[in-house]
């Protein structure tokens, strides 16, 4: 049998929901065949459990387990890099699964998010200057917004089943100090600022001004005033780093 | 600039990093890592790596090459692979003789290739690409296997010989796979040993294996190194010379006391039977084989 095919067809003993008699016929040696197939299953399921408990928790190792198996089955990790098999697989099973409730979609969203932020390349590419009105702001790198219908990032009190519908907007950063993964949650105003921020295209209050202006706010003392905290408490985590040069 | 590594070296792991940092023990003479632990990564991986790299000689260990795939390098990967090891400065790099996914997927697992000639050719070929693409000499190592590859298992050692020749690459013995697969097919391990052409080693590996109760062995990096192993590390260095040993150990790792008496034991066989021979890694690393 050629080098390539006996290739495929172990591939698909390993990744199929069950192994073909014909392809493990093909191979030969059966029953190590299907030793290897449950080793390189079990380790690429450990890592899916173990980044995403709660998820895990909260559908229940059944469901979780056979949203594993198909995403084996139709499409298998496409990632060299093993910590990325989890961002891989919880994109497929939100895009391709039907997970109810959305609250538990949403879950598997922000652990997968968590989870991506703590091991992503990202750092300051140039100087850092103290905070200034007059220059482009400089966000966190490692930065991802999160809009969500739950607040899924607060795990569930005890007792409770299901998480009410509650706007959320979360800010995910790995913080430039410690490496220390930071979730904050954020009113609509604050998310939109740093979502402006981000774009990192123009001042601090060119930014102020346009965000502001598409959400009909006055730029009131009482707005300033809470523009001040919100600056202080992105510096204060990390989130804001202060200004480009 | 480090100096080469030389002596037993440990795998650079996060679980042990901090105190490693702390203690900076002796005994570990080098550490070895996996780019791929690394290469489009932030956080606590980099920044440790940065600190590493300060007191220790690296050595990179790849896991995804696949030299058994028929199918050309991903140049993407070979790219940022190459700026990897110059970072780190790695005398060569090193990965495995076997398979590891197909059509662009990957079962992040060593599965074994064939000992025939269409494999041969396949595994020249690779490693070829991988000299042309790196800049540092390429070493491939032999896997630990479960499912026969061949009536006669010691055409392993000749099927890895022919690789070597013809892509003119370096051997990194890994001693444990060699007794798995002794133990799990039947053969000799040091008749094994003794068809290894010497000159072109330029690192080994040790690490502990599980035993199932049906006897297979399985190789976890997750057990201690058993007697039969030590003694055929000792029987492979009077053969080969000293070459850096790398204690592995990836899964149920101890605290670093029990690693550093790992590794302090196998620094006694280490001296014991090197003693009075100079030549190095290094020196075949840059002579050539």
């Amino acid at each position: 049998m050629k080098l390539e095919l006996s290739q495929d067809a172990i591939q698909r003993i390993c990744f199929s929901r069950e192994p073909s008699e014909e392809d493990l016929d093909a191979v030969g040696n059966r029953a190590r065949w299907l030793l290897y197939r449950n080793m390189v299953r079990a380790r690429l399921r450990r890592v899916c459990r173990v980044a995403l408990p709660r998820t895990l928790e909260a559908a229940g190792e059944v469901r979780f387990d056979a949203w594993v198996d198909e995403w084996f089955a139709e499409r298998a990790p496409r990632t060299r890099y093993f910590w990325r098999v989890v961002a891989e697989f919880a994109e497929y099973t939100r895009a391709k699964a039907a997970i109810e409730p959305l609250w538990l979609q949403e879950l598997m969203r922000y652990e997968a998010l968590h989870w991506h932020t703590r091991h992503d390349e990202g750092a300051p590419d140039a100087e850092i200057l103290p905070i200034d009105f007059e220059r482009v702001p400089f966000v966190n790198p490692t930065l991802t917004l999160l809009e969500l219908a739950h607040a899924v990032h607060r795990p569930l009190a005890e007792g409770q089943a299901s998480y009410p519908e509650e706007p959320t907007h979360l800010a995910l950063f790995r913080r430039i100090e410690d490496d220390d993964t930071v979730t904050w949650s954020l009113n609509p105003m604050g998310a939109a600022l740093v979502a402006r921020w981000q774009l990192e295209q123009e001042t601090l209050e060119q930014a102020v001004v346009a965000v502001a202006e598409a959400r009909n706010a006055s730029l009131n003392a009482s707005f300033l005033e809470s523009l001040a905290g919100l600056l202080e408490g992105l510096l204060e985590r990390g989130l804001l780093l202060g200004s480009r040069p | 600039m480090k100096e080469h590594p030389g002596g037993i070296g440990i795998g650079f792991r996060m679980d042990l990093a901090e105190e490693l940092f702390e203690r900076a023990p002796d005994a570990v003479q080098w550490l070895e890592l996996h780019p791929e632990n690394y290469i489009r990564r932030g956080g606590r991986y980099r920044s440790r790596l940065a600190k590493a790299r300060e007191r220790w000689p690296l050595v990179t260990h790849g896991l995804t090459m696949s030299f058994g795939c028929p199918r050309p390098h991903e140049r993407e990967y070979m790219d940022e692979l190459r700026d990897f090891v110059r970072e780190v400065g790695t005398p060569w790099h090193s990965d495995h003789a076997c398979f590891g996914g197909a059509h662009g997927a990957f079962v992040h697992d060593l599965l074994p290739v064939p000992f025939t000639d269409e494999a041969v050719s396949t595994m020249v070929a690779r490693v070829r690409e991988a000299q042309d693409q790196l800049d540092v000499d390429v070493a491939v190592e032999n896997v630990s296997y479960y499912a026969a590859q061949a009536e006669d298992p010691l055409l392993e050692i000749d099927f890895l010989v022919e690789v070597l020749e013809r892509a003119d690459a370096r051997l990194m013995l890994d001693v444990n796979n060699v007794y798995v697969n002794s133990k799990n097919f039947g053969f000799d391990p040091k008749r094994w040993i003794d068809k290894v052409p010497t000159e072109r080693v330029v690192q080994m590996h040790v690490a502990g294996h599980f035993v199932r109760q049906d006897g297979l062995r399985i190789d976890t990096h997750g057990e201690a190194i058993c007697d039969d192993v030590y003694e055929l590390l000792d029987y492979t260095l009077r053969r080969v010379g000293p070459v850096p040993v790398l204690l592995e150990r990836d899964n149920n790792i101890p605290p670093l006391d029990v690693v550093l008496a790992e590794v302090e034991q196998l620094r006694a066989i280490y001296d014991a039977a090197t003693r009075g021979v100079t030549e190095s890694a290094a020196d075949r690393a840059t002579e050539g084989a």
